[in-house]
């Protein structure tokens, strides 16, 4: 059964090409996120030179961050709900506590990056510091992204233009923002919540 | 066609995804379980990841060839990342004596 409320297609998969295209982008972008992980499995305890993780990361923090990110998809999935049945003011609602936690987890990032700065940790400075940063990095412009685009939705419906017929915009903004989450679910683990068990 | 989980299954897996996380956090304390916690960890976000997927993401609800699609990418960056990490550790063994 295909869910959601497409537009009324005729394709020859019955789903509606932006939607297929979007599970495309949604694949390559796995690989580019997996190829970012094992570049920092793999080079972050060589050569170390300058701050190590145990002496830097901070778990209790990251995990009130990485919860901050799961409600904001709950929040999101709540929104795309609400307006497959019309609930538009519902949407609005959702969708900006979902803005809101989204900027939420930047302001973590932000902190974080700007602490490790301070404790020695630079783009540069040694094999950690650059895979850890390209790889976080991407991921929080990739949150950066998504919260632009849902401030759009969010005017784009103010201004009259989202309803239930054209919930199929909001879904797949909503894919993109549920793919953060997996891929900061995957990034919580293998980078800080394994580091913690180092630690034990 | 709206999708045919209600409010009230997102919420519960909301909380679902929350209590995963505060016990991936709470192992991090239990020095005890060190030798099994990577795998723990590793389970749990698997578990996470899965919940996400098919219920935010909708993909429980779709057509398979969607599920096809995503899995391609996951399958070939897993591929990838064998590949990496074959490629950093083999040594071709000395012919010298």
């Amino acid at each position: 059964m295909s869910a959601t409320h497409d537009e009324q297609v005729f394709t020859n998969t019955g789903i509606s090409n932006r939607k297929l295209a979007f599970w495309f982008f949604i694949a390559s972008e796995t690989m580019f996120f997996g190829a970012l992980l094992v570049t920092y499995t793999m080079y972050a305890y060589r050569a170390p030179t300058g701050p190590t993780p145990q002496e830097l990361f901070n778990i209790p923090l990251t995990t009130i961050s990485t919860f901050d990110l799961l409600m904001s998809s709950l929040a999101m999935v709540l929104a795309v709900h609400a307006l497959e049945r019309g609930q538009i003011q519902k949407m609005r609602l959702w969708l900006s506590v979902t803005i809101v936690l989204g900027l939420g987890f930047l302001g973590f990032q932000v902190y974080e990056f700007s602490h490790f700065y301070h404790q020695g940790l630079t783009l540069s400075g040694s094999l950690f510091g650059t895979s850890f940063y390209v790889l976080t990095g991407f991921h929080g412009t990739h949150v950066a992204v998504g919260v632009l685009w849902l401030i759009s939705l969010l005017i784009f419906s103010l201004r009259g233009g989202l309803n239930e017929k054209r919930s199929l915009d909001l879904e797949i903004a909503g894919l993109f923002w549920h793919f953060v989450d997996i891929v900061w679910i995957v990034l919580f683990t293998v980078v800080y919540l394994v580091e913690g068990v180092r630690a034990l | 066609m709206a999708t045919p989980a209600s409010n009230t299954t997102y919420v519960r897996i909301g909380l679902i995804l929350a209590v995963v996380t505060l016990i991936e956090f709470g192992i991090l304390y239990v020095p005890a379980l060190k030798s099994v916690a990577i795998l723990l960890l590793l389970a749990l976000s698997i578990a996470k990841f899965v919940l996400v997927v098919q219920y935010f993401m909708h993909l429980r609800y779709e057509r398979r060839i969607l599920g096809w699609v995503f899995l391609t990418g996951l399958i070939l960056s897993i591929v990838l990342w064998y590949a990496l990490w074959a490629i950093m550790y083999y040594r071709i063994p000395s012919t010298t004596p």
